[in-house]
């Protein structure tokens, strides 16, 4: 049993422009779970979708136990058990309706499949309602149905794009043990941007940024490589800005004695910084903020035109990544020169931009609020109100 | 509601830009009357498409009405109305002015053709006999014309207002909750479970070694079960009734007006076919199943077939019984006409709109008004024994022919 990615890429086009959501990935599998990490954009969802014969590649091939599923999709249709992360269900059927209807699809044998539906539906705690309408159901049941039609056919190579999305903590908890007892002779992908889910049971991890798998190792080497880097620093909360600026800092707890922040650098950030164990958050952080691979970032450029010095949002692809908080709809990218703040709207997108550091003057805050679309160009309003910035993001790929 | 009359306006002012071009082409004048050429689009057009832009407003906002039955509701609404002027003897219901042109052209024709008697009517074609012409200098814009029209703009205005008063989407909680919240509400949660029970504790029953058979009869039900399920009571009330009286009205005549209305009934199933995967977002499911289009899509179109023959089947046993062979065959071709058209329309559009729109006009025109060229279902004795259900075959085989292509086209993509 074995999975092979040979470079693949692929391209969005559209509206003039191409997207590179996937840049010559490369991976092989055999039977374990591969966590696959990576911020929201960074191309999980589109590797999932190729490996589960929904979306064709644009270069580069998938081997499924050395036949290329491009030309030959239905030997691993055959085996797959996918649950997308976005998916849909019949409002008017049942639960046993929606999974027998599932299991003639695949094709499963009736001597065993409505047996097989029943103890599905027992494992994901849907018994009880499992002749009630979906269209009744609550984010977190329908996902459990998902979970359940993906188990359908004893896959042996079973897709899962953020799975535990909509789960409360109890059947989170409860799926990841699922996770791990199907582990045995099969391929699991877990895809996520929840470090944890991916720390208990993946036996391997792959990290994609913006396209590009920028890691792929066991849980122990990817610690080991932020060995020695990770520090504790306690700050005033006034300060807190400032480090982040600074330095990678991965997690904040706010104390009686101040912030206790979690920073990964190569060397102490001060002389009081105590040295802690990593954790898979830590190494995950580091992976993305490496130079070369700002992908979290947006850079921004911005043009001004009545107000503020010429430096404003100057070539922002030099600055290094300065602060990237645990949650990885924020973003923070900094650069330039520029007194004073700034918050606008774009979209669904409000960005802040701040001024207080002196080398890398303005942070820029996305806060994704409703879509995952990012914007490409925008018009704003400053807090001295001036309206004529202009703001045009790009992609930052490759620190360039 | 003015997003709506936009658009509408702009198709409007297209025509009239287009009727300066056609007198320029055609060298009729090269003098243009910029008021007589564009204000029978001011007064006429425009007042009637904010009716239109209010009528789409107010169906929005009546939740019966928002889908596609929306749509086949406003059809008859607007093939009723259309002859309402003459139904209810007064040109002040005349919603889109015709009847304004139609009195003014024919008073202009009347001094000219004293001997004639005068009726009106659209058509196209040729004609076997001479025609004769008339000099009309268009509408005379009286006071009682404008008003009228004046008022049909009120109208759209007090049903914008209407719309108004039945939008709830903004706030949920006033008033009797919706029924999808009220289903939400009174969902059986299930019981808690403690995450630390092993989950080894529900084992799996092994599938069979090699599981990946067909069984189409299995996707078939489940298709079946997919197109039928969702409809209220009466649904099936009208369909077995409809079903019944093709079979048991005496003449042919009435049966095939029957059968006729059986076939638009399911309408709104059929125009779900090949659509559904994408609208509720299940394609990655089956899409990534094996042999997607040799097993599901077929299930999906015999699933319509059944839909007819079930609708339709009391006018298919007449038939048999009655021994009329090439009648059985014509019905026969309807039967598979219908679902082909539903599906190849519904992969390629990826919505049910085309074919809700192009099967009612088909059917208005070719059933229900005996046009023997558009009786796809030959429900009138003469169509059946015509060349044309063999025309409806052939189309019926392109058609399966473009609804594969399009599902391949899909899974490719």
């Amino acid at each position: 049993m074995r999975l092979v990615v040979e470079n693949l890429s692929k391209e969005y086009r559209g509206g003039g422009q191409v997207v590179q959501a996937l840049s010559k990935v490369q991976i092989a599998l055999r039977p374990g779970v591969l966590g696959l990490l990576g911020p929201n954009g960074a191309g999980k969802s589109t590797l999932m979708r190729i490996l589960a014969t929904i979306t064709q590649p644009s270069s580069g091939r998938v081997l499924w136990n050395d036949v290329e599923i491009a030309h030959h999709p239905d030997p691993l249709r055959t085996v797959l058990g996918y649950l997308p992360q976005d998916f849909g269900v019949y409002p008017n059927l049942n639960a046993l309706e929606f999974l027998e209807y599932l299991a003639a699809v695949k094709g499963i044998q009736t001597a065993t499949v409505r047996k097989r539906i029943g103890e599905l539906l027992e494992l994901v705690n849907l018994t009880e309602v499992a002749k009630r309408p979906l269209g009744g159901y609550s984010g977190g049941m329908r996902q459990r149905i998902g979970i359940a039609q993906a188990l359908l056919n004893d896959p042996q190579l079973l897709i899962v794009d953020e799975p535990t999305a909509g789960l409360d903590p109890e059947e989170r908890v409860r799926f990841r043990n699922l996770l791990s007892e199907l582990s045995g002779e099969r391929i699991v992908i877990l895809s996520t941007h929840i470090v944890s889910d991916v720390e208990a049971v993946a036996s391997s991890i792959a990290i994609l940024a913006h396209g590009h798998l920028i890691a792929h190792d066991v849980p122990e080497a990817l610690l080991a490589s932020v060995a020695g880097k990770v520090w504790q620093v306690v700050v005033p909360s006034s300060e807190l800005y400032a480090l982040r600026q600074k330095h990678l800092v991965s997690s904040t707890a706010h104390r009686s004695d101040g912030v206790h922040a979690r920073v990964v650098a190569d060397a102490a950030p001060e002389n009081a910084a105590r040295p802690l164990d990593p954790v898979l958050e830590d190494a995950y952080l580091s992976a993305v903020a490496q130079p070369g691979h700002h992908c979290l970032g947006y850079c921004a450029r911005g043009l001004p035109r009545a107000h503020s010095p010429s430096e404003l949002f100057v070539d922002l692809g030099l600055c290094a990544l300065s602060g990237l908080s645990g949650d990885s709809r924020q973003t923070y990218a900094a650069g330039g020169t520029h007194a004073g703040d700034f918050q606008f709207r774009m979209g669904r997108w409000t960005v802040v931009a701040r001024s207080e550091c002196v080398h890398f003057a303005c942070g820029l805050l996305f806060r994704e609020e409703h879509h995952p679309a990012r914007p490409r160009h925008a018009r704003g309003t400053d807090s001295r109100g001036h309206s004529d910035l202009e703001i045009h993001l790009r992609s930052w790929e490759n620190g360039k | 509601m003015a997003s709506n009359l936009a658009v509408l306006g702009l198709m409007v002012v297209i025509l009239a830009v287009s009727g300066i071009a056609m007198q320029l082409v055609r060298g009729e004048d090269r003098h243009i009357e910029l008021w007589k050429l564009f204000a029978p689009f001011l007064l006429l057009a425009f007042p009637a498409m904010a009716v239109v832009a209010a009528i789409a407003v107010l169906f929005e906002t009546i939740p019966f009405l928002r889908g596609g039955f929306g749509n086949i509701v406003y059809f008859f609404a607007w093939a009723t109305g259309l002859s309402l002027p003459i139904a209810a003897g007064t040109h002040a219901v005349d919603l889109t002015g015709m009847f304004v042109v139609a009195d003014s052209a024919l008073s202009a024709a009347r001094p000219s053709l004293q001997n004639s008697t005068f009726s009106l009517s659209f058509d196209l074609g040729y004609f076997d006999f001479p025609l004769s012409t008339f000099r009309w200098e268009g509408v005379t814009w009286t006071a009682e014309i404008v008003i009228t029209r004046i008022i049909w703009l009120g109208c759209s205005l007090v049903l914008v207002i209407l719309s108004a008063f039945l939008f709830d989407r903004f706030d949920l909680s006033p008033g009797k909750p919706r029924r999808e919240t009220q289903e939400a509400a009174t969902a059986v949660v299930p019981r808690r479970v403690n995450a630390s029970i092993p989950v080894s504790s529900v084992s799996l029953t092994p599938l069979c070694t090699e599981q990946a058979h067909s069984r189409f009869l299995a996707i078939l039900t489940a298709e079946l079960r997919l197109i039928l399920k969702g409809q209220k009571w009466w649904w099936y009330v009208v369909a077995t009734g409809l079903a019944i009286a093709s079979a048991v009205v005496p003449t042919a005549e009435a049966r095939g007006l029957v059968l006729a209305c059986a076939w638009i009934w399911p309408v709104l199933l059929w125009s779900s076919m090949g659509i559904r995967e994408t609208r509720e977002q299940t394609y990655q499911l089956i899409f990534s199943a094996p042999h997607p289009i040799a097993r599901q899509l077929p299930a999906v179109w015999m699933a319509g077939v059944l839909v007819a023959l079930l609708t339709g089947g009391g006018f298919g046993i007449r038939l048999l019984l009655g021994g009329n062979i090439r009648g059985l065959m014509a019905w026969f071709i309807g039967v598979f006409f219908i679902p082909t058209f539903a599906l190849s329309l519904g992969v390629w559009s990826g919505t049910g709109k085309p074919f809700e729109i192009c099967y009612t006009l088909l059917w208005y025109v070719g059933p229900l008004h005996a046009v023997p060229q558009l009786d796809f279902m030959a429900s009138a004795p003469a169509t059946a024994a015509s060349r044309y259900p063999l025309f409806y075959l052939v189309l019926t085989c392109i058609l399966a022919v473009v609804a594969l292509t399009g599902r391949k086209h899909q899974l490719k993509s």
